[in-house]
């Protein structure tokens, strides 16, 4: 188990280095320039220039790449362009303000979804596959940010249920959850169809198995059925998922960060794609690809443990 | 599609032996009622799209400053934006933008998505690892921030969003396919083939890619789903077509500051992004009941 | 109906905000009692508070309240007022400037009190040939800075400059610093930021909030008069609407008409309007054909209806402009300068004595920057109506902006927000000032850049204006662009409260606002 755990992580050095790499290219590629936009429309040329010098952009692009990679590999992105303040601890500081609200939209998205799985193919073709499948679908037949303003309109503008914006006070648990409800369910709705789908399929391929009709046939109660022979096995395409829709999520986070005005590594992304802060935008994407590696990483071993048949050696 | 009709028929649903697999689709298809209420719709909204022009009561882009931001009415079904646009018209031009995007993307993003997967899984070796180095790589990256970040780059006309969106969804379809590819290449029918001396292109065209061909249009059918809900978001964020031009998410984005005097405007927008979406969906998910042989009912 | 209901979560939504702040409210007269904090939104996050160097458009804003400055403007006025310093004179040959401190003012967080030598570091800093800061070309006719003593600071011009005085009152670049904080805090100097101005950093949050703590050793009397405010980063005014609405933020600047609209509908909500000193006009290539020939230009101008534009898609935050100063600026000729009627059909005529009578196709470069989002698409319709084609380049800011600056266009909006002096807007039709300059139009004409140059090195304000005027005139005979709108700004506040200007430009002052509470 340990020597297959060091392996992944030594081919993942590859698709690191390619993502910081693509990263870097990406950025200096794209038009615009930060000291334009940081100076203002109305900037002299002059000014720009001296600008760009004191941001060390008028070095030669292979220059710039080497101190960015000899940054990475002493762990030092630079400074921020947008905040003047060290990248990675702005990584840190708004990690769990992210990570909280993914975790949530997942446990909202797959309490939904595995429920409306089950259901739906428990009663293959019925009415009521058809109005759960229907309702799971219509999650991912809406873009987020449509969801969230429909939550928001419905139950922080009109009720006063929730709070419209941020993350809340940080001391106050209560209030840290109010903040989070919205975003969290939002997001949970948009996941859910996909999650629900696939345990849909899941179920529907084991209820066809041999084990599992025999142990139809030889009389037991449904329910135990159910979630002896069905759920356990059905985790592992839920638990792919969660792996393979963690960008999609990440996606998600971008949005809803953005609606509802919470601090994030999303908006924190965004707001420096629009700034052209190279700095932190390299170290987010870094960080956004070793969550990736792990990640999936942490989907093969769940595998193993949810599916004995999977053996990592 | 000939190359179905030997051997791989076989291996699929040893019982249908005369009946082509495709056959055995449209049939399975024919008799399920949600499949053809979503392709009805499908084929309505396509046609909208089509003949846009003489569907379409108004010019979409023409402004009409006195009258903005008036409610469905006989005149106007959908009511005006903004500019005094009529919105039933501009969600009608903007079936022609959003459908394009998720069709094209799709096409591209699957084609090229193929052919990688289809390298990496049959050739193998060093082939495989670099495709799968690349895969993973983009993969790395949350599929919004890459269509976004390649809209950067290129700028936001309908083209460049056709190509981000597409590049975005490459690795989701070399990924599939290459494990089908892996499954496929396994079986002993295969083996065979080789054993008996078929080139390797051969062996692909003719065993491999009708077998991942099922795989590929259900992926097909809600990924398409999937980029017009990603043109939305993009449109969100204010990377979306270039306006006048108007996708479905654009108009949608635009009612959003709106949403309180007139709702109209991003209303109806959304209501065609749903059902259009939620019709691909069901109607792939019908498609991949009636693709899979161990679900005949 | 959906009003009524709106308005009654308002209701409950206002109630519930008494009830939170009422308990931490203090008492400051017999019987008013103040919010003890209060909430607004705010535009964007700070970059960096060292006010010489680096400076983003939300750094200004910010330090505007924790900085002082030698000579400030009237909150939402155009009107120059004392700060540290409490007089100033100007030499008859305007070339030297002498300011005359006040005593006693402190440094926040007893960093020792402000004197003479902290003003002549502050600008030295800037000013030296070595400096990198963007500041040294706003303010590089100072020659040198002499103390005579702790409370008088004078400066030494090369050459006589009519905008100084704007110039140094206006929070860009302008605010004193203490060396020694400065050297202290070194690279964590932003967090630390030590200014002598009404608030003082307390915290800082980005993405989430700016937390400003009042000064309790200001040296104006009763100043500021809440003690803490929070605000909030939210770029998006759509988005911005929501909290004001349910009260969670009290007060915010907004610019889009649309979302102001239906704020306004709120009647928990109050707005408050005025003007920007901003410029908005459309710029076309008259380096090259088509529109290097003034009959094009013309052609344009005629076939734009600004005032059903202005009045329908930016109603209420914007004016019609007729010229390319700002009319709180002492020298706009707004009243003076050639008007060109909308008349489609003398458009069309001038473009076919052009030899245009079929049009031609060129580019039209916009922003997504608001209000030009909503702009942008008139325009071109207006365009297209009398032949132009338009091939319409609506771009990211980001990407405009360096589109602009490469000069890859052949007509762009601008919008050129400055100090309230004519000399502002100097730049957009003096020939050496081509993008990256704001002179986008690419205009030159010998006669204006001499009236420039006479202007700037006068000193006396009425002969100033009066050439400002001139060279207005003159450019618009010439069509150097078309002016479009002033914007405005408009300020959403919950009705409690009080004392808040509304701002001209990137100032945002704080110190007498205050929130009532019953």
């Amino acid at each position: 188990m340990a020597s297959y755990i060091a392996k992944r992580f030594l081919t993942s050095i590859p698709t690191f280095v390619g993502v910081i790499t693509l990263v870097f290219l990406v950025m200096r590629l794209i038009p615009g320039d930060p000291a334009i936009l940081i100076l203002g429309d109305s900037a002299t040329a002059e000014s720009v220039a001296a600008l760009r010098a004191q941001m060390g952009l008028d070095q030669p692009i292979l220059l710039q790449y080497w101190n960015y990679l000899v940054g990475v590999v002493s762990g030092d992105f630079g400074i921020s362009i947008r905040t003047s303040r060290p990248v990675f601890s702005e990584v840190a500081r708004l990690l769990p303000y992210t990570a909280t609200l993914a975790v949530a939209g997942i446990a909202v998205g797959a309490l939904l979804g595995i429920t409306a799985g089950v259901i739906a193919a428990l009663r293959r073709n019925s009415a009521l596959d058809i109005v759960v499948s229907g309702i799971a679908t219509v999650g991912v037949a809406m873009p987020v940010f449509t969801i969230g303003i429909i939550l928001l309109v419905a139950f922080s503008y009109n009720l006063g249920w929730f709070p419209s914006i941020g993350a809340g006070d940080a001391n106050s648990f209560s209030d840290r959850m109010r903040h989070l409800a919205l975003p969290a369910i939002a997001l949970g709705i948009s996941s859910m169809s996909i999650i629900a789908r696939m345990t849909r399929s899941s179920v529907l391929e084991i209820l066809g198995l041999d084990y599992v009709r025999t142990a139809r046939s030889k009389g037991l109660p449904a329910r135990s059925i159910t979630l002896k022979h069905v759920l356990k096995p059905s985790m592992i395409p839920v638990v792919t998922i969660i792996g393979l829709s963690f960008g999609r999520l990440m996606s998600g986070t971008v949005i809803t960060e953005t609606l509802f005005v919470r601090p994030g590594l999303g908006r924190l992304l965004i707001d420096s794609i629009y700034a052209r802060d190279y700095p932190q935008v390299e170290a987010t994407v870094a960080f956004f690809a070793v969550s990736f590696i792990v990640i999936n990483l942490l989907v093969d071993l769940a595998y193993a443990a949810l599916d004995p048949r999977i053996q990592y050696s | 599609m000939s190359g179905t009709k030997e051997g791989v028929t076989t291996m699929r649903d040893p019982d249908v032996r005369n009946e082509s697999f495709f056959a055995v689709v449209v049939r399975k298809l024919r008799r399920n009622p949600i499949a053809i209420v979503c392709l009805v719709t499908l084929i309505v909204i396509a046609g909208a799209a089509i003949f846009a022009p003489y569907v379409a009561p108004a010019d979409p882009n023409r402004p009409n400053l006195p009258a903005r931001l008036s409610g469905p009415s006989a005149e106007h079904w959908f009511g005006t934006d903004h500019y005094g646009r009529d919105v039933l018209s501009r969600t009608i031009h903007g079936a022609r933008v959003s459908l394009t995007v998720g069709i094209v993307a799709v096409a591209f993003g699957a084609a090229i998505g193929v052919v990688l997967g289809l390298l990496a899984g049959y050739v193998g070796g060093r082939v495989d690892t670099i495709v799968s180095r690349l895969i993973d790589t983009m993969l790395a990256f949350p599929l919004l921030l890459l269509a976004l970040t390649l809209i950067v780059v290129l700028g936001s006309n309908v083209t460049n969003v056709i190509l981000a969106t597409g590049i975005a969804t490459i690795p989701q379809f070399a990924r599939v396919v290459r494990g089908s590819v892996l499954s496929v290449r396994e079986l002993e029918y295969v083996h065979a083939t080789r054993a008996l001396g078929a080139r390797g292109l051969r062996t692909v065209v003719k065993h491999v890619l009708p077998n991942v061909t099922a795989p590929i249009i259900v992926m097909a059918t809600i990924y398409t789903a999937n980029v017009i809900i990603l043109e939305a978001n993009l449109g969100f964020l204010g990377f979306g077509v270039q306006p006048p031009e108007a996708s479905w998410g654009s108009i949608v984005n635009d009612g959003r500051r709106y949403l309180a005097q007139a709702p109209w405007v991003s209303v109806f927008p959304s209501i065609a992004i749903t059902v259009t979406v939620l019709a691909l969906n069901l109607f792939g998910d019908a498609l991949r009941d009636a693709m899979d042989p161990r679900l005949r009912s | 109906m959906k009003q009524r209901k709106f308005r009654g979560t308002m209701i409950r939504a206002a109630i519930l905000a008494v009830a939170l702040v009422a308990a931490q409210a203090v008492t400051t007269g017999a019987a008013q009692s103040i919010a003890e904090e209060v909430t607004i939104r705010y535009r964007g996050d700070i970059t960096r508070l060292d006010p010489q160097y680096q400076s983003s458009l939300h750094d200004y804003g910010i330090a505007d309240n924790i900085y002082s400055q030698l000579v400030r403007y009237v909150p939402g006025t155009a009107e120059l007022t004392g700060d540290l310093a409490h007089t100033w004179e100007v030499s008859d040959d305007g070339r030297t400037y002498t300011f005359h401190l006040r005593e006693g003012v402190q440094w926040h967080r007893d960093w020792g009190e402000v004197t003479a030598h902290d003003v002549k570091w502050t600008y030295d800093r800037m000013i030296a040939p070595d400096s990198d800061s963007p500041g040294r070309f706003d303010f590089g006719m100072i020659q040198s800075i002499e103390t005579p003593d702790d409370y008088t600071v004078v400066m030494h011009l090369d050459e006589p400059h009519g905008p100084l005085l704007n110039k140094l009152g206006y929070n860009r670049r302008t605010g004193i610093v203490n060396q020694e904080a400065m050297e202290h805090f070194g690279d964590d100097y932003t967090a630390n930021a030590i200014g002598s101005g009404p608030f003082m950093l307390a915290a800082y949050d980005p993405g989430e909030r700016i937390v400003l703590e009042a000064n309790p050793d200001y040296y104006e009397e009763g100043l500021p008069v809440t003690p803490r405010i929070v605000l909030i980063p939210i770029s998006d005014d759509a988005v911005a609407a929501g909290p004001l609405g349910t009260g969670e933020v009290s007060l915010g600047l907004f610019r889009d008409p649309d979302t102001i609209a239906s704020l306004e509908a709120n009647p928990n909500l109050v707005v408050d309007r005025g003007q920007q000193s901003a410029i908005s006009a459309l710029y076309y290539r008259i380096d090259r054909p088509p529109f290097d020939d003034p009959r094009v230009r013309q052609a344009v101008h005629h076939a734009v209806d600004k005032e059903t534009l202005v009045g329908s898609v930016l109603t209420g935050v914007a004016s019609v402009a007729h010229s390319f100063i700002t009319p709180l600026a002492d020298g706009s000729a707004e009243d003076t300068v050639p008007r060109y009627e909308y008349s489609p059909e003398r458009a069309m005529e001038l473009l076919a004595e052009a030899g245009y009578p079929d049009g031609f196709s060129v580019d039209l470069l916009t922003t997504q920057l608001e209000p030009w989002p909503l702009v942008s698409p008139m325009l071109q319709f207006y365009l297209e109506e009398v032949g132009i084609d338009i091939e319409f380049r609506q771009l990211e800011h980001g990407t405009y902006g360096s589109e602009r600056a490469n000069s890859n266009y052949d007509m762009v909006v601008l919008t050129v927000t400055g100090p309230p002096d004519p000399d502002t807007w100097m730049g957009l039709v003096h020939t050496d000032n081509t993008p990256p300059g704001t002179n986008s139009s690419y205009f030159s004409n010998a006669e204006i850049d001499a009236l420039i140059e006479e202007a700037t090195a006068t000193v006396d304000p009425e002969a100033r204006a009066e050439l400002y005027r001139e060279i207005q005139e003159l450019a618009l005979a010439e069509t150097a662009m078309l002016p479009v709108f002033h914007l405005g700004v408009q300020v959403v506040r919950d009705p409690r409260i009080q004392g808040f200007a509304v701002p001209i430009a990137h100032d945002f002052p704080l110190k007498n606002l205050y929130m009532e509470l019953d």
